[in-house]
């Protein structure tokens, strides 16, 4: 039996599974569905990674090649080529069914598990573009790993939808291979993307960025001959009016990650309809006791360097309840009763906020809140309160859907919490001093 | 160069051909199955509302009634015999006024003139207690005898199996030309684009979408095929369970109107409208349209989650400028026997008309000899179908199984061989989808396009740039700048695993 | 040209700074060298850099003689490399194949197209 299964090798696992080891966890092992360990960043080729936790600046093979050189050198056990189906809970253990070629059906007992299975790509029928159905349509994480893993073009004269960082990127990417990016469209009266990435990505190029665009149309019989754009109102309907043709071969889709929990649903926990990600507290501890998650698949990343802290925060929790089990014998498996928890909602303007709850008693660790704005704005402030208690303030020039926040509360604010907390955005009062005006963190 | 020669040549590889072709595979006679597309089940056969329908709702006495009835009848052992999912979950229309309420009266009578089996008017209570999600109806006709089926499962099997019992199959073989030779017997010489020629003794035209053009190559025009789109939704696993039967509106001049149903692989499935186009190859679907047919659905299932959608697409239906279907011999041309205008509820009348269709073939001469050695049965493997002691034993057998390649519907490496390996196997992507359903989950094949194309490449031993997604055409990825031809020949051979 | 017109002064170029979130919006003199609305001096540097001769790390990928599908090896620019270079610079590693084992940071390029900066692996590749 293993003490701590990680499900994923990708940035959120790798980093995990160290920190667990780091902490003591001895019997620990990775099920891997690839080949190799790296996940996404196999194929995020472009520079940007690892400012934060590195201070310099990566490639997405190199950032993970870090931690797999780190690996390497402990006995955490890799099992790659390997698919989990499903897994149960009682209160001795988990049992983990898997598939592989090497071992076929098999089930793997745990103590505990990590969830950083990560997350997929929103298709065409997410948003349901209309039009005919030819080859050539793919969304832009496929595009990118036939063309960085692979070495194939996906095609040569190219519109992309949607303005996020992974759309630009292949952009960019396209550009340099040799094929034409006719025009990046975008739905939302602004982009999605950093503007690091607006520069380098479509500006050095002269790519076209169409703010408030979509696609209506597609027409190919066979492959894709031509993509349709139109311009939408403010309620992002288009206006037929404003039809403009494209003739290409190929649409990439960019519109939106989703964390990928299918597993996580079958087994029972309790999913946030806002992350489409577990709810967990501030050990990364979802609604099962002894399940942790962290990265894309607790909610979408943008920085890959906020991943690695998450995962961090869910290894070592996961060896902390691991800690408790011995101490405590067998049963700690009982969720905290509802005294011992406090909400965290998010309130106006607020789309999101992780950690959904927190477990007290509270240890002397600072607490992070990981949160996405629901519009953009600037000069704004993002308020912490706790009941009628103003706990803290947090001055942003500039905030954006695109860019995730992260508010570090220290224990001394959050002493005799209760409740519930809740975050809201709202206009800076220049009639108030701020606490503490903190910036969000490096790009990517 | 000489024509191979036939006793029966059936144009066109959808449903209606695959199962007159699959019938004629239990005698002697020879008979080959002509398809201008690459594979079996792409025109109306791949994109329908894939209902095996009980038969209440055609008027009675029609053809359409009485196949629809012994169809139905004989999808069990049909299904159960070439390992093709299908379930009968029964389906219920609705009413939600009282003029509905009148018509299901008349459904009912209508239905137990058909010989539909056991039809039942269920209350609104009854109702509200099987169909939690629904909204509120007056009542509804409740037919137990409905299903669902895997559409392009059963038609590759039938194919499949007329294939294994000795017939032919002659894809990407369009129609250009029938004349009739005389002789003795007659033959008639078919050309094929491209020039080729085949003969057959007896021809049967069930070429759907073009069935009166191909009419027309030999006969003076009877009917008229005038092309009808439906558009749908398909919906992720997550709502798969959201209603439990196949829910109808009450039928309108118009059609059935936008159902809302289970799928046999756990979607739900939604749609059709009803749209005239002139282009029977005009599949694209509309914002209006689909808009119109998400209205419809709500109006049926108010909760229903938009958001859960993984896939639209469009049909083209094969309505003729009769009312019935037409499964007749073409006056002046003995031998010829039409099966046109096979409508909605083609899919389930299909093994009812191929065997009217047999016996119209018998009629005009021919001689049916059955054969001992017939295979009935066929077998597919569905991995994730078996225990995990069958599992095991299967991945002892062959490693292929237990590698996972499609992650949303769990495929394996070895059924995506399986579908590539089989007699009239997959040559597409979208052919292996359509056969074990990698790519067919809620990715839309964002992770397992790459794998399956691999897979497909090292099979077929062409460079992976060949292959197609679909129709010939559907090129998918062409040679970067860094490919040179050495290098996309070596990939053809490369390391199998992937 | 027609004689009427008065010759136009170089107009200040207007830069988004991209060294950090903030994004500063610059503007540069390129006759002067006059920078303003820059937050900090690290966009300063950056912005005339922008105007004169805006440099970029490039990433790319080269092929290997791997037998797996993933065959493409992931690759860097050392430093950042002049960006009208760029495209002489990926036609350049397009030429290569390189032979496996290879470790993260090795060369691949050194001085590549006379840039100054070595291409280099991103990542250790085995077979």
């Amino acid at each position: 039996m293993y003490e701590l299964v990680v499900l994923g090798g990708g940035p959120a696992g790798l980093a995990a599974a160290l920190e667990a080891w780091d902490q003591g966890v001895r019997k620990i092992a990775i099920l891997e569905r690839d080949r190799e360990l790296g996940g996404i960043l196999n194929q995020c080729i472009h520079p940007g990674f690892g400012l934060q936790i590195f201070k310099e600046e990566l490639t997405g093979p190199e950032y993970a090649q870090r931690f797999i050189d780190t690996l390497r050198e402990t006995q955490i056990e890799v099992v790659s080529d390997t698919m989990v189906l499903a897994w149960t809970t009682d209160s001795d253990c988990k049992r983990i069914q898997t598939v592989s070629p090497a071992e076929g059906w098999r089930q793997i007992e745990t103590e505990a598990i990590i969830l950083a299975m990560g997350c997929r790509e929103r298709t065409r029928g997410a948003i349901s573009i209309p039009g005919a159905r030819p080859s050539g349509i793919f969304t832009a994480g496929t595009a990118q790993r036939l063309l960085n893993r692979e070495g194939f073009m996906v095609g040569r004269r190219v519109i992309i939808l949607g303005s996020g960082d992974i759309g630009l990127i292949m952009a960019r990417r396209l550009t340099l291979e040799g094929a034409k990016v006719l025009a990046v469209a975008e739905l939302m009266p602004y982009s999605n993307g950093l503007v690091r990435n607006i520069v380098q990505c479509l500006r050095d190029f002269d790519i076209p960025l169409l703010l408030s665009h979509t696609v209506v149309d597609i027409a190919g019989k066979s492959r894709v001959e031509k993509v349709v754009l139109a311009e939408v109102d403010e309620h992002l309907k288009p206006i037929p009016e404003t039809r403009k043709e494209f003739e290409c071969d190929t649409l990439l889709l960019s519109v939106g990650l989703i964390p990928e929990n299918e597993l996580s649903l079958q087994a029972g926990i309790e999913i946030d309809p806002k992350t489409s990600g577990p709810a967990v507290n501030q050990d990364c501890q979802t609604s099962q006791p002894g399940v942790f998650a962290c990265g894309n698949v607790l909610h979408v990343h943008d920085l890959v360097d906020f991943v690695t802290r998450e995962a961090r925060l869910a290894g070592d929790g996961a060896a902390r309840y691991l800690q408790a089990r011995r101490t405590a014998g067998r049963d700690v498996s009982s969720a905290p009763n509802s005294e011992q928890t406090v909400f965290v909602r998010p309130g106006k303007n607020i789309n999101y906020v992780v950690p959904q709850k927190l477990t007290l008693p509270l240890d002397e660790d600072p607490i992070a809140l990981l949160l996405r704005v629901s519009r953009p704005g600037k000069d704004k402030e993002i308020q912490v309160w706790n009941g009628d208690r103003l706990i803290k303030i947090f001055r942003r020039e500039r905030v954006a859907p695109a860019e995730m926040e992260r508010l570090v509360l220290s224990n001394k604010e959050l002493k005799s919490i209760s409740g519930e907390i809740r975050v809201v955005l709202a206009d800076t009062d220049p009639g108030t001093e701020s606490e503490r005006t903190e910036k969000s963190g490096g790009a990517q | 160069m000489i024509s191979p020669t036939y006793d029966v040549a059936i144009i066109g590889a959808g449903i209606v051909g695959a199962s007159l072709f699959h019938q004629l595979g239990r005698f002697q006679q020879k008979a080959v199955l002509i398809e201008r597309e690459n594979d079996v089940a792409l025109g109306s056969s791949r994109a329908n509302s894939a209902i095996v329908h009980a038969g209440y709702d055609p008027p009675n006495g029609s053809l359409m009634a009485k196949f629809n009835v012994e169809g139905n009848r004989l999808f069990d052992t049909l299904c159960e015999d070439l390992a093709v999912p299908f379930k009968r979950n029964g389906s219920l229309v609705l009413a939600f006024t009282e003029e509905e309420e009148k018509q299901l009266e008349f459904l009912l009578e209508n239905g137990k003139k058909n010989g539909v089996p056991g039809l039942e008017l269920w209350t609104s209570e009854q109702v509200a207690l099987k169909e939690p999600n629904l909204a509120k109806c007056r009542q509804a006709l409740f037919a137990p005898t409905g299903g669902i089926v895997g559409v392009y499962e059963l038609t590759t099997a039938l194919a499949e199996n007329g294939l294994v019992n000795g017939g032919d199959i002659l894809l990407e073989s369009e129609v250009t030309g029938i004349e009739k030779i005389a002789g003795n017997p007659d033959y008639f010489k078919i050309t094929l684009r491209g020039g080729r020629t085949i003969l057959s003794r007896f021809l049967v035209n069930a070429a759907g979408l073009f069935a009166d053009k191909i009419h027309a190559l030999i006969a003076p025009v009877n009917y008229t095929i005038h092309p009808n789109k439906g558009e749908y939704f398909l919906f992720d696993h997550s709502e798969g369970n959201c209603v439990n039967h196949t829910l109808f509106r009450v039928p309108s001049r118009v059609g059935k109107g936008v159902l809302v149903s289970p799928t046999v692989h756990g979607n739900l499935l939604v749609g059709p409208n009803s749209i005239q186009t002139d282009d029977p190859d005009d599949t694209a679907t509309t914002g209006s349209g689909l808009e119109s047919v998400k209205q419809g659905a709500l109006e049926t299932v108010p909760g229903l989650n938009f958001r859960k959608n993984i896939r639209n697409f469009a049909g083209v239906r094969a309505r003729s400028s009769r009312s019935d279907f037409i499964v007749e011999e073409v006056p002046d041309v003995p031998g010829m026997i039409d099966l046109a205008g096979i409508k909605s509820p083609g899919l389930t009348s299909a093994p009812a008309i191929a065997l009217a269709a047999l016996e119209l073939l018998e009629h005009a001469g021919l001689e049916l000899k059955e054969k001992t050695t017939f295979l009935s049965r066929r077998e597919q493997v569905y991995f994730m179908a078996l225990s995990p002691e069958e599992k095991c034993k299967l991945i002892q057998k062959d490693a292929a199984y237990g590698r996972i390649i499609c992650r949303c519907e769990s495929i394996t490496e070895g059924e995506i061989l399986e579908s590539i390996r089989r007699p009239l196997g997959a040559r597409t992507v979208d052919g292996v989808k359509r056969r074990c359903r990698p790519g067919s989950g809620r990715c839309q094949g964002g992770f397992c396009l790459p794998k399956v194309m691999a897979i497909l490449a090292r099979e077929l031993g062409v460079p992976v740039e060949q292959i197609q997604q679909d129709r010939t055409g559907s090129w998918i990825v062409c040679p970067s700048n860094k490919r040179t031809a050495e290098q996309t020949e070596k990939n053809a051979g490369g390391k199998t695993d992937v | 040209m027609n004689c009427g017109e008065t010759i136009k002064k170089p107009e200040r170029v207007n830069i988004t700074c991209v060294i950090c979130p903030k994004g500063c919006n610059i503007s540069v003199d390129p006759a002067t060298g006059d920078v303003s609305g820059n937050g900090c001096p690290r966009g300063k540097t950056y912005a005339l850099d922008e105007v004169h001769d805006p440099k970029r790390i490039v990433t790319t990928t080269v092929r290997t003689n791997s037998a797996y599908p993933e065959a493409m090896l992931a690759v860097r620019s050392n430093k950042p490399v002049p960006r009208k270079m760029l495209f002489e610079i990926i036609a350049e590693t397009n030429r290569i194949c390189v032979e496996l084992p290879v470790q993260m940071g090795q060369t691949i390029l050194a001085d590549v197209c006379g840039s100054g900066s070595d291409i280099i692996a991103s990542r250790s590749m085995d077979e």
